[in-house]
């Protein structure tokens, strides 16, 4: 395992309350192509996805086999597009179950997709298609593929707009654009809150969303998304069912070129963000900070990013967010993901073709 | 060439490329309004004349990049295709910055991140509308560079 110790002391934006802490950061596992989520097995190993298409295994040992997983789904793997998420179900101690999402298609008609499968140790078992995104889109940017579970077992997945299609994340004819509530065979629960809509996609949970790659559910059932805004329209949501999240009617971004997308920050009927960042930072995972070795950062939002090069603390109060801090900007990585392990500690992907695993940890 | 003539065709040059570019920059925002009218996005006079200003401040000088660099290269040709087909001067000259900037757009959308870097060119009526403004852009060019026909009776050729 190659090992490395680095000191480093957290930067604080905003005073007071906020609390620098120090840590040391370990590398677990490099030369990973693109590594894009990462869930812990019961047994003290961990899963990592590439986007490249490969599933990969460290196992208890914290060796990571040379290997990839068999049996995982071919992803269509094309600028933004690949293998992304996994998420091991509630009950995967017993049931083995496992999610992942990827995108499926080709460039002229691709998908965001989400199969489950039954993990026996070694490889995936029963991989099989549960969900996929309608309509297909012409492309490669833009699919959302986070997954969180909530209390009553069924499982949320994120989706993006497409970028070509941004207008459609207003539709709801369509999954664009959306986060869509599903059970775990796929299928549409029935108290959805679009379900019984003329025209409406069953599946639909909430819309107006531009990019989502971040979301989690609290103990308190509280769901909270971040996503992709353009420039300067990065967002933390609050999530409720039924919900209109504003993308593209209201932004607080602008084009990349420059040009305008709405002339509006707030309509009636649209949700407003808990935070919106400008510059913007790339929001790409996020967990909700509960572990013991950081008391400074309980309760904390820690969401990942990529061209923000750092991980954002978000302190929460109630339903709102409070002061912000940026974490490990002195490593100069872009960042793919962020976990808090079963012990405590703080792990990340790194967003790169020869990516890496690190655990960060108290220094003393 | 006299010094006087190049100041005046860079001067035409920076022209065309400005009409072009401010003509570009409104196709941009009134489609733009116009995808969010159709999603019930209210939209008066004052916030079209905003959106349109705010586009002219921060989109054009994107715009204004790519029109130059395209006109740089299609208004020499569409000269040299001119003097060979002199009725149709001013469709060559149109039709240069009305294909150049497709070129562009097609140039951007390959080299940048984004699928689309212009996002009214994501629908071909927003395309083809760039395109014409740029055409009319270059256009003028061709209009405001054409020789002086010869005065006086033309008995051979």
């Amino acid at each position: 395992m190659n090992k490395f110790t680095l000191l480093g002391s957290s930067l604080l934006l905003c005073a007071s309350a906020v609390t620098a802490a120090d840590y040391q950061v370990e590398t677990l596992a490099d030369g990973l192509s693109n590594p894009w989520s990462l869930a812990f097995l019961p047994d003290g190993g961990m899963l990592v996805t590439e986007r490249s298409g490969q599933l990969r295994l460290i196992d208890a040992a914290g060796q990571l086999r040379a290997e990839p997983v068999a049996g995982v789904p071919e992803a269509f793997v094309n600028g933004q597009s690949g293998l992304m998420e996994v998420a091991l179900a509630p009950d995967f101690a017993e049931s083995g179950e496992l999610f992942l999402s990827y995108s499926c298609g080709t460039r002229e008609a691709s998908h965001t997709c989400l199969a489950a499968a039954t993990f026996n140790g070694e490889a995936l078992e029963n991989t099989h298609e549960i969900f996929r995104v309608q309509p297909a889109k012409k492309g490669s940017a833009h699919y959302g593929g986070r997954i969180a579970f909530l209390p009553d077992n069924t499982l949320l997945l994120t989706l993006g707009d497409g970028f070509d299609y941004r207008e459609q994340a207003q539709n709801t004819a369509n999954h664009l654009g959306s986060i869509v509530r599903l059970n775990r065979d796929g299928s549409a629960p029935e108290d959805n809150p679009f379900v019984g809509q003329a025209d409406a996609m069953p599946e639909l949970y909430s819309i107006g969303h531009r990019n989502v790659q971040g979301i989690l559910v609290d103990d308190a059932g509280r769901v909270f998304s971040h996503e992709h805004g353009p420039r300067g329209g990065d967002e933390i949501n609050l999530i409720e069912a039924g919900k209109n999240y504003g993308w593209p009617k209201i932004t607080y971004g602008i084009d990349y070129n420059g040009s305008q997308i709405s002339p509006y920050t707030e309509l009636p009927g649209l949700e407003q963000p808990l935070v919106y960042w400008d510059p913007s930072i790339a929001p790409s995972g996020m967990t909700l900070y509960q572990g013991e070795l950081f008391p400074e950062w309980q309760g904390s939002l820690l969401v990942s990013a990529l061209a923000g090069k750092e991980v954002r603390r978000v302190e929460l109060k109630g339903n709102a967010a409070g002061e912000q801090e940026s974490l490990f900007t002195e490593l100069d990585q872009r960042f793919r993901d962020v976990r808090t392990g079963p012990d405590g500690a703080v792990y990340l992907l790194t967003d790169s073709p020869s990516g890496q695993l690190l655990r960060v940890a108290p220094a003393n | 060439m006299k010094l006087m003539t190049v100041l005046r065709i860079v001067f035409l040059y920076v022209l065309a490329v400005l009409v072009a570019t401010v003509l570009g920059t409104l196709v941009q925002t009134q489609f733009n309004l116009a995808a969010l009218q159709a999603m019930a996005v209210p939209v008066d006079g004052a916030t079209r004349l905003h959106s349109s200003l705010h586009d002219l401040r921060f989109f054009s000088p994107f715009l204004a990049v790519m029109v130059a660099a395209c006109l740089l290269l299609a208004l020499p040709l569409a000269e040299a295709l001119g003097r060979i087909f002199k009725p149709w001067r001013w469709l060559l000259y149109f039709l240069a910055g009305f294909v150049g900037i497709w070129a562009a757009c097609e140039l951007a959308n390959y080299l940048l991140p984004m699928p689309t870097f212009i996002a009214a060119t994501r629908e071909t009526p927003g395309l083809l509308s760039l395109m014409a403004a740029v055409g009319l852009g270059s256009a003028l060019f061709g209009r405001l560079t054409k020789p002086k026909a010869r005065r006086g009776l033309r008995v051979l050729g």
